[in-house]
């Protein structure tokens, strides 16, 4: 009994001075210090040494005593006041909050756009620093299912509407129109509104009926529903067969006569960043897209340096 | 005899060493979520799933959760309430929520960040509906509210049978949830059908609950 006390003594200790005693890294005998290293430590000994320790602190120079008194005196001056800031940032995001109550985001009427634009600017400025960071993963057939829907469209409808009234119609941003239908799908998706595609409720049949009234408000025909259902099977194939077609369209609103100018890509822009900076609105990307066709062929060729045409409505 | 009796000896403290170090090490910590409560068990589409705390003694904020220097114009410090009439919940009645409502299929926990973010990794039993879809000019809107329970057409909208929504985004110091919840409000979402989690993702993080991807 004892001896086993003893020898779990004798575990424990040793057990724990080897925890607690482990030796240390050694002295690296190996490198020597050079000469110049040995001569400039000695120096410095001499230096330390002959240096009287009291005597800086009495013989402080007056015109650097009155150097340091200003500085401190300026750094006093500069600190704020907390008070004000603090009332400012309540201010503010009493401003912001207002702005929240009674605006739409993405809406940036000309008439009070200078109130709408605080929280506007910053949900769509976050989104397209984010959009910027991660591009969302595309869901390959949804762009050219539109497009599809798009294409029998008649191109003076569709461009009076560019022209005569963009703030009613304003054009959907590509990432939000895809994060809604995938919205839509996994809420479709829980089971508390199945229903069959393309039926009235479904997600099928909103993408077909927003279309429509996006190009000139008319009920779907049976031969664009066609090319609509047919549209996966489109996906498929590459995109060049529709671009000849959009850049002819695209070329439609510089012929209306609206003022045309031209803006160039500088670091860090996005398109949504450079539809915000233009337009005042991540939703105009569309059009931006539209005034420019080889954008349109592939949004991601953005380039420093870059022209991009735009027009004013 | 007495070879054999400290041989024994022996064996039996280096057992009791071994379980006393074993008794120390971070490994066998028991983390509960609350005191009498080790795990939350909920389901949700047809699924069970189980949230825990994190009991691993290796388990850190990732990177983008320890960041605690945010510019304030982007990541101000959120009020308590996201509106008028929303209620804040904290932690344990957001488990209470997806015990209950979820469970029943009355509730739905709503990640209001965008899918990217989502897809990172989430509340087990999120749904993802980013904020910016509620937006009063998004032409999807209409489908949104009606996928989300509500009947008839905008304007004249019956949310009698919606979901209730427990709305969250990336902490306390994010717009996002609030933002959604005010637009939520304007579309005609009701308030008391609306809840919302203030410490989103970063106090989920910050008390190592389970997260799903």
């Amino acid at each position: 009994m004892i001896r086993g006390i003893a020898i779990f003594a004798f575990f424990t200790l040793s057990t724990i001075l080897v925890i607690v005693l482990q030796p240390g890294p050694r002295e690296n005998f190996a490198s020597t210090p050079s000469n110049l290293e040995l001569f400039e430590t000695s120096r410095n000994q001499v230096q330390v040494f002959n240096e009287p320790v009291a005597e800086p602190i009495l013989t402080v120079p007056d015109d650097l005593a009155a150097d340091l008194k200003a500085a401190r005196d300026a750094q006093t001056r500069v600190e704020p006041n907390p008070e004000p800031r603090l009332q400012a940032t309540l201010d503010t995001s009493a401003a912001v909050r207002e702005a929240l109550q009674d605006s739409d985001f993405y809406a940036p009427t000309a008439g009070n756009a200078s109130q709408k634009s605080t929280s506007a600017a910053t949900f769509a400025a976050i989104l397209a620093e984010r959009e910027a960071q991660a591009p969302p993963t595309p869901t390959p057939a949804a762009p050219v299912r539109q497009q599809a829907v798009l294409q029998p469209a008649p191109q003076s409808a569709r461009s009076a509407a560019l022209s005569a009234t963009p703030d009613a119609t304003p054009y959907l941003a590509p990432e939000l129109r895809d994060m809604s239908w995938q919205t839509l799908n996994t809420l479709n998706s829980i089971g508390h509104v199945s229903k069959a595609p393309g039926q009235e409720g479904s997600l099928l049949n909103s993408i077909v009926r927003r279309s429509m009234g996006h190009v000139d408000g008319t009920q779907p025909t049976q031969a664009i529903l066609q090319a609509t259902f047919t549209a996966p099977r489109i996906a498929a194939t590459p995109a060049v067969q529709v671009a000849p077609q959009r850049t002819a369209r695209a070329a439609a609103p510089a012929r209306n006569g609206a003022a045309a100018s031209t803006y160039t890509v500088s670091s860090g822009d996005t398109l949504a960043l450079i539809a915000i900076k233009l337009y005042g609105s991540a939703l105009a990307t569309d059009r931006l897209l539209a005034d420019n066709p080889p954008l349109r062929r592939n949004p991601n060729e953005l380039r420093i340096g870059q022209v991009l045409k735009y027009s004013m409505p | 005899m007495s070879i054999s009796k400290s041989v024994k000896g022996a064996f039996a403290s280096a057992i009791s060493i071994a379980a006393f170090s074993f008794a120390l090490a971070p490994q066998g910590a028991k983390a509960d979520i609350a005191l009498g409560l080790s795990s939350v068990e909920f389901e949700f589409g047809g699924q069970s799933l189980s949230i825990r705390r994190a009991a691993d003694g290796e388990s850190k904020l990732p990177s983008t959760y320890a960041q605690s220097d945010r510019t304030c114009p982007e990541h101000c410090i959120e009020p308590g309430t996201a509106a008028a009439g929303v209620k804040t919940l904290t932690e344990l009645e957001v488990f209470a929520f997806m015990q209950q409502n979820v469970s029943l299929g009355t509730g739905l926990l709503i990640d209001a960040r965008l899918p990217t973010e989502y897809a990172a990794g989430t509340i087990p039993g999120a749904i993802s509906v980013p904020g910016p879809t509620l937006v009063g000019n998004n032409p999807y809107r209409e489908d949104l509210l009606l996928a989300l329970g509500a009947k008839g057409a905008i304007g004249q909208m019956d949310f009698s049978g919606a979901f209730d929504l427990l709305i969250f985004d990336d902490g306390p110091w994010s717009p996002t949830a609030r933002q959604a919840v005010q637009l939520l409000l304007d579309a005609g979402y009701p308030a008391q059908k609306i809840l919302y989690y203030r410490g989103g993702h970063q106090m989920w993080h910050v008390l190592g609950l389970t997260v799903s991807k």
